[in-house]
């Protein structure tokens, strides 16, 4: 078996700029670099992948060490490799090479959306260009971002203020949110009888940043939320014929491919 | 508390029951019965997209309008119907551009996940031979929201020593 150690045989991703990498994601690329050539020899060769990559410290890259392939093999797989790259930052989903599956272009993207969320990088393999990946401008977020949408909360209906500004606090159904809504006054009558209950009350959600509904205002209305007439296991097949002669992937796929932007 | 996340796809099998589909409903059926136990633990939550699915491919009549009220806006303790809430659409938003071709009912879903911290995300959706790149089981062990663990996206399946009365 020879042993290839021409540095040509080599994929390199480097920063454009002289700064040093964490080591975390210098670690975390070289695992997933040497996981997709893996995986693009396996689909060119259809046995189990015999090329060994080592690993370089000097940039991140990977190269053929010891190995049955021969050179021209090896410049294939760091071919579609690249490939891939320029694939997942210009290309269409047809311009994929044939070596990659799913979880080949899969790997494609978690490095570069890695890359993406840290700098600018190039990609270099043996006699193509060097392609550079651009990452993408980190967003300037709002240091207490809240957002807020007319919409509803359900949960259950508990202490009840009336004095000053009168509100009442929802927990939330399925979470640890306490939301506090305020209410006008000819409400308290109705409020009251509401107390403990499940009820479901629309207005001007405001939301923390994480998602987590704060504070209702604006009610619009606020009702009971009714209790179920039947297990639900009593639903099975209960709306036969949904999706006509379709099977429920067929469905579903067409009610979603309709939606997609290339 | 669990919470598991659920696609639309899994109610509109269990709503259809099609002969052809019955190994699934039986699973379905399955989950369904342990989350609705008083003891359980398991919270289903599903977007309020999943109720824009639950379209039927001819007739909208009233026994469909019954049956989805029945399902999803009564008091069951076990299932939390989530609205697409303006964070929800910015992360949306977000995913797509990095993962073109997603479809937007697909990203919808897989973000109301993981904001919403489910354990897992049931799907038939890439259950077949077909499966593509951006069908949501593609997206198992994938981050997609910053400071969120990465999804757990998995086909049901039935449970060791489960048993389930065929008829």
């Amino acid at each position: 078996m020879s042993e290839i150690t021409d540095d040509n045989y080599k994929l390199t991703i480097k920063s454009e700029l002289p700064a040093e990498l964490p080591l975390k994601f210098f670690e975390a690329m070289l695992d997933d670099l040497k996981l997709l050539l893996s995986r693009i020899e396996f689909a060119h060769t259809g046995d189990q992948p015999q090329a060994s990559w080592k690993v370089e410290t000097d940039g991140i890259y990977v190269a053929a060490s010891v190995n049955g392939l021969q050179g021209e093999q090896l410049k294939e797989i760091l071919w579609d490799a690249y490939a891939g790259f320029q694939v997942n930052e210009y290309g269409q989903e047809e311009d994929w090479p044939k070596s990659y599956d799913e979880d080949a272009k899969q790997v494609v993207k978690r490095i570069a959306n890695r890359v993406k969320k840290s700098r600018p990088m190039i990609v270099q393999v043996i006699e193509r260009e060097p392609l550079r990946i651009t990452p993408t401008a980190p967003i300037k977020r709002e240091k207490h971002e809240k957002y807020r949408a007319w919409s509803s909360i359900e949960g259950t209906l508990d202490v009840i203020s009336v004095h000053g500004r009168p509100f009442f606090v929802l927990y939330e159904h399925g979470s640890t949110s306490r939301v506090r809504c305020t209410f006008p006054d000819d409400w308290t009558e109705k409020i009251v009888k509401l107390l403990g209950k499940r009820v479901i009350a629309e207005g001007l959600v405001y939301y923390k940043h994480s998602g987590e509904p704060e504070r209702l205002s604006n009610p619009t209305s606020i009702d009971p939320v009714p209790e179920p007439s039947s297990e639900i296991s009593a639903l099975r097949g209960a709306v036969r014929g949904m999706t006509g002669d379709l099977s429920t992937y067929d469905y579903v796929q067409r009610l979603r491919e309709k939606d997609k932007i290339d | 508390m669990i919470k598991e996340y659920w696609d639309t796809n899994l109610f509109i099998s269990y709503l259809n029951d099609k002969p052809e589909e019955k190994d699934k409903v039986d699973i379905i059926e399955t989950f369904i019965r342990k989350a609705e136990k008083a003891s359980s633990n398991i919270l289903i939550v599903v977007s309020t997209i999943v109720l824009c699915e639950l379209q039927p491919r001819d007739t909208y009549n009233q026994l469909h309008y019954q049956e989805l009220r029945e399902l999803f806006y009564t008091a069951r303790h076990f299932i939390k119907v989530q609205a697409l809430t303006p964070r929800i659409a910015d992360e949306v938003s977000k995913l797509r551009t990095e993962h073109k071709g997603l479809a937007l009912t697909d990203a919808i879903h897989m973000v109301t996940a993981s904001l919403e911290d489910c354990s897992v995300l049931y799907t038939f959706n890439g259950d077949s031979n077909r499966r593509r790149p951006t069908d949501m089981l593609s997206f198992d062990g994938v981050s997609i929201i910053e400071g969120k663990p990465p999804l757990n996206v998995k086909i049901p399946e039935m449970p060791l020593g489960s048993q389930l009365r065929l008829t």
